[in-house]
């Protein structure tokens, strides 16, 4: 009889209580919130300057992402992934205007071409071991597709950039251009969920043991019949596809492109500074980040040119007191997140 | 069941291990000695398919595996423990005994070869949800070990299993490497205390700059004059 109550007051508990703590904190119920949150934003919010700030934050939430698979997962200091995010964009971009390619088929090759940049460089990448050398490699092939983009005026139109860019075509009476924005809000929240699905997915099998055990200690899993060099390359090419697939989302949505918006080395700060923020190697930490600092940022404009002086002091102070990020802070006994 | 013939290795254009030949038989402990770099470290990454000999065969089983991926070589029977053990600190002790069985064959039972190292180390079932990095240095020899174990293998290769332990948990290391011996476990084992390994071991190689200079059984090398000299500080 004892042993029976016990039991069940052991099963009410974990009901109520899991592994995270209270319910509220229990991951179905907060993922299903998020995205449920997410789908309902623009019924609630109508001013388009709001809505467009939300694109961004989702837009850097998929950049975030894919540079935390690499980083935060694989352990592959990557400091050049604004190049794939411009190649992307220009790929796409120069696609439609020159030769007439339809801004949806440019998502997938932007992402093919960023997919085969990071091919490239990681051949040399892989060769290397230290963190410092390959974020050297990394970030000095980023500043050459940079300048490359703005020496190459007969076809980028150089610092001039590139206008007129055509929105994604309509799907019946779905429309993509600005005047519509809930659209495009829409299908960046999709292509952020595919790469959330994605990178859940890589991290659920194998492949996601056997990055992190690369991650740790390169020795130990080559000792074991881990492919390394297979692996990493798979993460790096995964990695600037995503990015791609962003940078050509984000050419058919503003419109405009010049070297310096998409592929200035502040992108990537502001890449790596939304994953610490949220959380290096944690599933959703990068999204979390990535509405606070896109958000909060737009919002400290009222600073005017104290702004950047705020946001630096407030950086310390997170590097400082949330070394690990907001999501291992705010749940601390979740094992992933 | 491990047979290298003359082999050649290099880093680069250095030269590090120079016509070198030992072989280990089934059932047998062979130990490999000699001080650093001498090239034991080398010797065995060239079995584990880590590196590549130049000139000369590794046999594993009578077949040529010059040309075998590392994870195949694993499949075959031959694991490897890294020395300083370089377990996958962030990694709860499971993942890293999980780890163990990722080479192909042994994947798909990777769930099922588990009892049977928490049943040789019941230490390591107590902290299985623990990250390895927090281990004390003798649990995480002991988990290094085990991993190497879950790939089911005949032979087991060791590189200096004994670095930075206490003396008490050397001897427990040694006699868990006899006790895997008696069911059936091929060893080769690399390291610097000499004294301990040929103490456990039926043959010995003794290394010095990319050569073999001796070899012999355990007793015949304990009593050398040389390696008493060398090695031993008798």
């Amino acid at each position: 009889m004892d042993i029976q109550n016990q039991q069940t007051v052991k099963r009410k508990k974990s009901f109520f209580q899991n592994e995270t703590g209270l319910m509220w904190q229990s991951k179905p119920f907060l993922y299903t919130a998020g995205i449920v949150l997410l789908l309902a934003l623009p019924l609630l919010i109508k001013n388009s300057y709001t809505l467009h700030i939300l694109i961004l934050s989702l837009l850097f939430a998929v950049l975030a992402l894919s540079w935390n698979l690499l980083v935060g997962y694989a352990g592959i200091f990557s400091f050049g992934h604004h190049a794939f995010f411009g190649l992307g964009a220009y790929v796409s971009a120069l696609g439609s205007m020159k030769l007439g390619i339809s801004p949806w088929l440019g998502l997938v090759l932007g992402g093919l071409a960023a997919a085969l940049a990071g091919l490239v460089v990681s051949l040399p990448v892989l060769r290397l071991r230290a963190a410092p050398y390959i974020a050297i490699v990394t970030l000095a092939f980023a500043e050459i597709i940079k300048l490359v983009a703005s020496n190459l005026v007969d076809l980028t139109r150089g610092e001039l950039g590139l206008n007129g860019i055509e929105s994604f075509d309509k799907i019946g009476p779905i429309s993509f251009t600005l005047a519509h924005r809930e659209n495009s809000y829409y299908l960046i929240l999709l292509i952020m969920l595919l790469t959330v699905f994605v990178i859940y997915k890589i991290m659920k099998g194998p492949t996601g043991f056997a990055l992190k055990a690369i991650r740790e200690s390169q020795d130990a899993a080559e000792s074991l019949g881990v492919n390394v060099t297979r692996y990493k390359l798979f993460a790096f090419v995964v990695s600037s596809c995503l990015a791609g697939v962003a940078g050509s989302f984000y050419a058919h949505y503003i419109h405009t492109l010049t070297p310096t918006s998409v592929m200035n080395i502040d992108v990537m700060m502001q890449i790596l500074v939304i994953t610490l923020i949220g959380g290096l190697g944690t599933m959703i930490g990068p999204i979390v980040g990535s509405m606070v600092l896109v958000i909060g940022l737009e919002y400290m404009r009222f600073l005017g040119d104290y702004r950047m002086l705020i946001y630096g002091a407030l950086l310390v102070v997170v590097i400082l007191f949330l070394p690990e990020g907001f999501m291992r802070k705010l749940f601390p006994k979740a094992k992933e997140l | 069941m491990l047979d290298i013939q003359n082999i050649d290795v290099y880093y680069g254009d250095v030269q590090v291990l120079h016509q070198v030949s030992l072989t280990v038989k089934k059932g047998e402990i062979v130990a490999l000695l000699g001080s650093n770099g001498a090239g034991k470290t080398t010797a065995l990454k060239a079995i584990s398919g880590l590196l590549r000999p130049k000139n000369g065969t590794v046999n594993v089983h009578h077949q040529d595996i010059r040309h075998v991926r590392p994870s195949s070589i694993i499949c075959m029977g031959v694991a490897h423990v890294p020395e300083g053990r370089h377990l996958f600190p962030q990694m709860t002790v499971e993942e890293n005994l999980l780890m163990g069985a990722f080479a192909k064959k042994s994947w798909g039972q990777r769930k099922e070869r588990l009892p049977y190292i928490y049943g040789m180390f019941p230490r390591l079932a107590e902290r299985k949800k623990q990250e390895a990095g927090t281990l004390s240095g003798g649990e995480q020899q002991m988990v290094a070990i085990g991993r190497a174990l879950m790939s089911r293998p005949e032979v087991l290769m060791l590189d200096e299993p004994s670095l930075g332990l206490a003396p008490k948990i050397v001897e427990s290391i040694f006699e868990l490497l006899q006790d895997l011996n008696r069911q059936g476990i091929t060893i080769l084992l690399v390291e610097q205390n000499a004294h301990l390994a040929l103490e456990i071991s039926h043959r010995g190689y003794v290394m010095e700059t990319g050569k073999i200079v001796l070899q012999g059984s355990g007793e015949e090398l304990k009593n050398n004059d040389y390696i008493k000299k060398a090695y031993l500080g008798i």
